[in-house]
């Protein structure tokens, strides 16, 4: 028998107690997991984007509204002809247009991304191709695609395999094509490994076309830009803005700067909640010990009479506090790796946030476990203090 | 180093028991002039008044008087429990005025063996561990432990109940495995308050006997009583009046008032 076997006894004495204790710091610990497994989450997107980004210096979206677009577009339109001007305006070196959003081959939904290859390639570097070769202008007549390494494996399909495409949600009349895969990449980037390269006026005529019958609309939802000097991107973005209208222009850096500040501030609030339930926790544990501790007030002076040392009570008290956080910790990284894990299942097809993908790093998951048990141990303090102090005759004397 | 300073305190602690007063006198417990004063607000409550008791070793001695006579408030200071206002207790050599809480601790641990009215036993552990819990304060071995438990609890005759737990005892059962908990650490002395508070008249006399045993075997008693079946079972008995030890009772005076009162003759 020892302090830890007396501390099990006495928390499974009253087996309700000790659960509703534990819940509360179960609830903190797993919102705290499925928080940083967030967070950590939101890095690798944004290391994802950042590498998305490749030679993109400046981005340009429209700012008008849905003009002839179907929804199933992701963005709004730009007329074509703007990337010409665009190219044409001092200081740009490269521009490239693009036109993606959600398409569906084979029942399944995949993410259309429409470019011009030999400039798009030029600006952003060759795709990792791991069969087969790379989009080439000459599939805009053999009406060749380059899929993700993910759509592939989930569609059980490989170079050669035709792809019938249309828009996600399309009609059965909606514009398709039917592709021919001539290769497979991997990207890294979600969007993209589970998506379809293919030629800017495919994605045109699938995702912008009224019928089968008419012809694409002639735009794009982006254009990349690469300037000739980074250190005049500013004057370039202000050029553009003055001379294409109806646009919005980032500088990839001030993006990058926007994103993390909004990043921050997101975890910063993520673990404020936490921190609250943790700390919802603390009082529940604080409390329901002061209760026990208060009565088992004559077990205590017993355990002064036949030769406790203060500091000995103190210990197993303590040691009920730190089981109650052990447990709480254990349990809690459970259920929040669970329900982080939910989500993440729930959340693979979304977008913007609902689409960041939680990472649960082992380092969460021991410091949340870490946690648990210093709470436990930290509420537990005050009421084993009290219980070491108690006096006693006194103690004798309680009810 | 810390753990050296530790280890230093840990010495004294363990050793201010033996070597304190070199010449151990014949009595287990002497008192000089005790008084103790409880403040009540701006009332002063005296529960003694210059006792002086001396308790030999060996000696079975009963404190008997009314309630409120300051019997408990007595046996407490000679446990250790409780600080005296003033006056000084000697307990098996030791000065226990001179001692600090945790020097207490070790005193109660070492050379005291407390018996309650309500048996304190604690609720979630068995008998076995019962008998263990002053072991385990005392860093026995866990082997020596359990063994001399055992030992213990079949000098009680309860080494048939080794696992069940207080709330699967009969109260003179539990009194029983309470009183192993007071000898299991070989106490220089046990006080018990009222320890047949709570029991029947035949479980009394069975304890009484069992009280008896380890008395005729060298173990010294100080019971706080107001049954005079319990005090004819002791070989003195002394009565408490007002926080006054008033004097002395004899059998005789016992055995005219147990026969008085209807109750039998306990030694039969
Ligand atoms: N903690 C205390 N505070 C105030 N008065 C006390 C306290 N303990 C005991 N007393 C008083 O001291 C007197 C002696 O009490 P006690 O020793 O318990 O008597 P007994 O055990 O003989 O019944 C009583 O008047 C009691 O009310
Ligand atoms: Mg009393």
């Amino acid at each position: 028998m020892s302090y830890v076997i007396m501390a099990v006894r006495n928390l499974s004495r009253s087996k309700l107690r000790t659960t509703l204790t534990t819940l509360g710091i179960v609830v903190g610990v797993s919102l705290m997991v499925a928080l940083f497994a967030i967070g950590e989450g939101m890095n690798v997107r944004m290391e994802e984007q950042l590498r998305a980004l490749g030679g993109a210096e400046i981005m340009i979206y429209s700012t008008s509204g849905t003009r002839g677009m179907r929804v199933a577009t992701r963005g709004n339109p730009i007329s074509e002809e703007y990337v010409e001007t665009v190219k044409a305006i001092p200081g740009v070196e490269l521009a490239t247009g693009i036109l993606s959003g959600s398409g569906e081959a084979r029942k399944n939904q995949t993410f259309i991304i429409g470019i011009d290859p030999e400039s798009y390639f030029q600006l952003m570097g060759e795709l990792n191709i791991i069969e087969g070769r790379t989009l080439l202008p000459s599939d805009l007549d053999s009406y060749g695609t380059v899929i993700g390494l993910n759509l592939a494996e989930e569609l059980n399909v490989t170079i050669g395999s035709n792809l019938n495409t249309k828009s996600w949600g399309g009609a059965w009349d909606a514009p398709w094509i039917s592709f021919e895969i001539v290769g497979i990449c991997e990207t890294g980037n979600p969007q993209q490994d589970r998506g379809m390269f293919i030629h800017l006026s495919h994605a045109q005529y699938i995702l912008t076309s009224k019928d089968e019958y008419g012809a694409g609309e002639r735009h794009v939802t982006q254009i990349l830009v690469k300037t000739e000097d980074p250190s005049q991107i500013d004057d370039v973005v202000k050029r553009i803005e003055e001379t294409v209208p109806d646009v919005r222009v980032f500088a990839a850096k001030t993006m990058i700067q926007r994103i993390q500040e909004s990043m921050s501030t997101m975890i910063l609030f993520l673990e404020g909640i936490g921190s609250i339930a943790l700390i919802a926790g603390t009082i529940g544990i604080l409390n329901t010990m002061m209760m026990s501790v208060f009565e088992r007030t004559r077990e205590i002076g017993t355990l002064k009479a036949i030769g406790a040392k203060d500091r000995e009570i103190l210990v197993i008290i303590l040691t009920e506090a730190a089981i109650i956080g052990i447990l709480a910790g254990a349990i809690g990284c459970m259920t929040g790796a669970a329900g982080t894990l939910l989500w993440a299942n729930f959340s693979r097809t979304g977008y913007g946030i609902t689409s960041i993908q939680p990472v649960i790093t082992l380092e969460i998951l021991l410091t949340m476990f870490g946690i648990g048990i210093v709470t436990g141990v930290l509420a537990g303090l005050y009421p084993a203090w009290r219980a070491s102090r108690m006096d006693p005759v006194e103690a004798l004397r309680h009810g | 180093m810390a753990e050296k300073r530790i280890a230093d305190v840990r010495r004294k602690v363990s050793n201010f028991l033996d070597t304190d007063v070199p010449v151990k006198t014949g009595n287990i417990v002497e008192t000089q002039n005790l008084t103790k004063v409880y403040r009540m607000g701006k009332i002063d409550i005296s529960a003694l008044t210059g006792v002086d008791l001396k308790v030999p070793r060996g000696d079975m001695i009963c404190l008997y008087g009314p309630s409120g006579s300051g019997k408990s408030t007595l046996l407490n200071l000679i446990g250790g429990l409780d600080k005296p206002t003033s006056g000084r207790i000697m307990v098996d050599g030791v000065d226990l005025t001179k001692l600090g809480g945790n020097q207490l601790a070790e005193f109660r641990l070492r050379k005291v063996g407390f018996i309650f009215q309500n048996y304190n036993l604690i609720p979630t552990l068995s008998a076995l561990e019962n008998v263990e819990l002053p072991m385990i304060f005392a860093k026995v071995q866990k082997k020596e432990r359990k063994k001399r438990a055992v030992e213990m609890l079949a000098s009680v005759k309860m080494d048939d109940r080794l696992k069940h737990k207080p709330d699967e005892l009969s109260g003179g059962q539990q009194q029983r495995v309470a009183i192993a908990r007071a000898l299991v650490n070989r106490p220089s002395i046990i006080l018990a308050d009222e320890p047949t508070g709570a029991i029947d008249t035949e479980t009394i006399r069975m304890l009484m006997r069992i009280i008896r045993e380890l008395n005729s075997e060298g173990q010294t008693f100080v019971i706080v009583t107001h049954d005079l079946l319990v005090a004819q079972a002791c070989k003195r008995s002394i009565i408490l009046r007002d926080g006054r030890i008033e004097r002395e009772l004899t059998g005789k005076e016992i055995a005219q008032a147990i026969i008085a009162s209807g109750r039998e003759n306990a030694r039969s």
